[in-house]
């Protein structure tokens, strides 16, 4: 019967871990999403250094995250949002607005499956 | 390269966790369901160090998950004998004092080559040196011949099954049943093992856990 409180645990750190991870991952999305967000709204009316300096800090938040995410989520989800990331400071110009329009909502996107990749049911 | 190593570091310690938590069950003859387990405890185990893609936490979960399940799985067998016979399934007799049980056969999608293969195994070369073989749940087939001195005790009642067959095999019937187990102020409910072979008795009544469990409801 030990064997069954040792199950009892198991599975009680399993939903605990579980838990956790989840809200982490909807957290550390939540957070770049809004990063995203910010940079392209500086962009937008024109601050573009400010924007530059934005995507630097989302693309750092990713990194960090990333150490996480690759224990919770599949690895190319999350190369493939740090490779987007690198390239949006470069977009963010006066003569790149389209191009840095289409780059983040790329990483938008991708930062949504990254977090489809956690919760999607089946 | 160096995440493909941490990774089967990684999953062996936790397989070999998971297998020495399900028990020795696990590495003797397996039951369906323990097979079934095993099979997809391997499977995830390999699928998570192929693939570096995957999460590994992933993988961990379900192998943990795996683990937990069987066991909770397998208490409940203990404890419910009806989840048992509906998980396990019943040991088929085949063949009685000689003769072929052919309906058993059939019932079990076995081929008279392959009951006499199983035997040839046994070193039984004919079935009409068998006094009694059984189909285990676990697809194994156990035997007693007529060579050997006493009858083999026959399972009549085990852990609330009730095996009719061999009650009628031993020319009985549960009238029978009721007078021997009230003479031993029992019930059905209250045996673990009943096995009878026309002159010998085993019985052996369930022992009630110290708080008072004995898997049964009132009989």
């Amino acid at each position: 019967m030990n064997r069954n409180w040792y199950a009892a645990v198991l599975l009680l750190v399993l939903a605990v871990a579980l838990c956790g991870a989840g809200r982490y991952v909807e957290t550390s999305t939540g957070q770049l999403r809004q990063q995203l967000n910010c940079a392209y709204a500086a962009a937008e009316t024109g601050h573009y250094t400010e924007a530059q300096r934005a995507y630097r800090t989302a693309a750092q938040t990713s990194t960090a995250h990333s150490k996480i995410w690759l224990l919770l989520v599949r690895r190319t989800l999350v190369d493939q949002f740090n490779q987007t990331l690198a390239t949006l400071p470069a977009y963010a110009t006066a003569d790149n607005r389209a191009d840095l329009a289409v780059e983040t909502a790329r990483a938008c996107t991708q930062l949504q499956q990254i977090r489809q990749s956690f919760f999607s049911r089946f | 390269m160096l995440s493909t190593v941490t990774r089967t570091v990684v999953i062996y310690i936790t397989v070999i966790a998971a297998l020495r938590l399900m028990g020795k069950r696990q590495l003797g003859e397996l039951q369906p369901s323990e097979l079934v387990t095993t099979l997809l405890v391997s499977d995830v185990a390999s699928i998570c160090i192929d693939e570096p893609d995957l999460p590994l936490l992933a993988s961990l979960a379900l192998i943990l998950l795996l683990t937990v399940l069987e066991i909770f799985s397998s208490t409940l067998a203990c404890l419910f004998p009806a989840y048992a016979r509906l998980l396990f399934g019943k040991p088929v007799t085949v063949i009685r004092d000689g003769e072929i049980l052919q309906p058993a056969l059939r019932r079990l999608r076995i081929t008279a080559g392959d009951l006499m293969e199983a035997l040839r195994g046994k070193d039984i070369f004919s079935p009409a040196e068998v006094l009694w073989a059984v189909v285990e749940p676990n697809g194994h087939i156990s035997t007693a011949t007529k060579a050997q001195n006493a009858a083999p005790l026959l399972p009549v009642l085990v852990d609330d099954t009730l095996y009719r067959e061999n009650l009628a095999a031993l020319q009985l019937d549960e009238t029978w049943l009721d007078s021997v187990l009230q003479a031993n102020g029992l019930a059905r409910r209250q045996v673990l093992l009943l096995l009878y072979n026309g002159s010998e008795l085993l019985l052996i009544p369930k022992k009630t856990t110290p708080k008072g469990w004995s898997g049964k409801g009132p009989s």
